[in-house]
């Protein structure tokens, strides 16, 4: 049965299909690609050398590319460089009939998410299309979540900025009167007084710790997080 | 390119052989680095609950946990620290699994030891990068 990927992952509904190139210098298989993904509820564009790859997707969005990596003249390792440049969350998938382990290692250390051997099956294919649109959308939201921590501590901060000034007021005006600099008080009225300094004392070391938090928070939201570059 | 002083750098070699570990280990420490080693994937994972590694250079193939093993578990509990696999079996599979799996570099034995070091400087280099980038680091 057909599927479409989706946000939430896969499903059979009217959602975008995804948008896949094919770049190959073999016609026979960039036309069984072309029928069985089509079939498969994806998007196919198809490109016949590394520079016509690069070409289309300078001009628009892919979300996967599976290229061939011997091909004359552009080779797909260069056709791979210039994707990650152009379009860094395209996940790109190399495929070749003669893997070597230099050209392995060059390609995934250029950002390829995986490598395919020549001959492949179209569910072998589908299987790596299947990951690499799930780390495409696991990525995404990440991204999402990273900024909206971001926004949620710059809020935090912001708002901090503007109660500090009140807060060190009430603290001051209200010592003035406790020390008497503006005549004699009664002691009910010191009181609560003593009340108002000591809980606006206990806000402001307040806001000092959501301040503290923050710096915390955005200092360990570049350490460490979970790596997603893993397929499992 | 910032550099990070090689008497900063705290440096796991993890090999099954004994003749590796210390020829790594006399290279390492006569550029001034720190370098602890390990003769399993589990003696290095001990390893890694006390000390902070930059780079940790491993082997494959070693008795009882092998490197691929140590290589994600190093990715699940320090995933900025840059694992560099060494192994004597030249495999294209091997070598897509190493480095999808977050490996900086994935070098056949026998390797030539300026570029091992070169190599292990470059990622000692990624690291101290990735420890200052902070949150475009993701």
């Amino acid at each position: 049965m057909p599927f479409l990927w989706t946000e939430r992952g896969m499903t059979a509904t009217d959602a975008p299909r995804p948008k896949v190139l094919i770049v190959d210098d073999e016609a026979g298989l960039r036309e069984m690609l072309v029928f069985g993904l089509t079939d498969r509820g994806y998007d196919v564009s198809v490109a016949a050398d590394g520079d016509a790859g690069i070409s289309m997707v300078e001009t628009r969005p892919f979300d996967l590319v599976v290229s061939d990596i011997m091909m004359p003249g552009t080779s797909g390792v260069e056709v791979l460089k210039r994707i990650k440049e152009v379009q860094p969350t395209t996940e790109v998938i190399m495929a070749t009939g003669f893997a070597t382990l230099e050209t392995a290692i060059e390609s995934m250390k250029s950002g390829a998410y995986d490598f395919i051997p020549k001959p492949y099956e179209l569910d072998q294919l589908c299987a790596v299309f299947g990951r690499a649109l799930e780390r495409r959308r696991l990525r995404a939201q990440v991204i999402k979540l990273q900024e909206l921590n971001h926004m949620k501590y710059e809020f935090l901060a912001n708002m901090i900025e503007d109660l500090r000034p009140p807060m060190t007021e009430i603290i001051e005006e209200a010592t003035k009167i406790l020390d008497r600099a503006q005549g004699d008080i009664v002691s009910r009225r010191e009181e609560a007084l003593k009340r108002i300094t000591s809980s606006t004392r206990g806000l402001l070391r307040l806001t000092e710790n959501i301040q503290h938090l923050s710096k915390l928070s955005t200092a360990l939201n570049g350490m460490d997080q979970p790596d997603i570059s893993r397929k499992e | 390119m910032k550099h990070a002083p090689a008497d900063s750098l705290n440096i796991l070699v993890v090999d099954d052989e004994e003749g590796f570990r210390d020829l790594l280990k006399w290279e390492f420490v006569a550029l001034g680095m720190n370098v602890e080693t390990a003769s399993s994937g589990d003696e290095g994972v001990a390893l890694l609950t006390t000390i902070r590694f930059d780079v940790v250079v491993t082997d494959i193939t070693m008795p009882r946990m092998d490197g691929l093993k140590l290589l994600e578990h190093i990715k699940t509990v320090s995933p900025r620290t840059e694992v560099i696999v060494v192994t004597g079996f030249s495999a294209v599979e091997t070598a897509v699994y190493a480095m999808s799996h977050g490996a900086f570099d994935f070098i056949l034995k026998p390797y030539d030891i300026n570029d091992l070091l070169l190599r292990v400087k470059k990622a000692a280099e990624a690291y101290t990068q990735c420890r200052s980038c902070g949150r475009s680091a993701a």
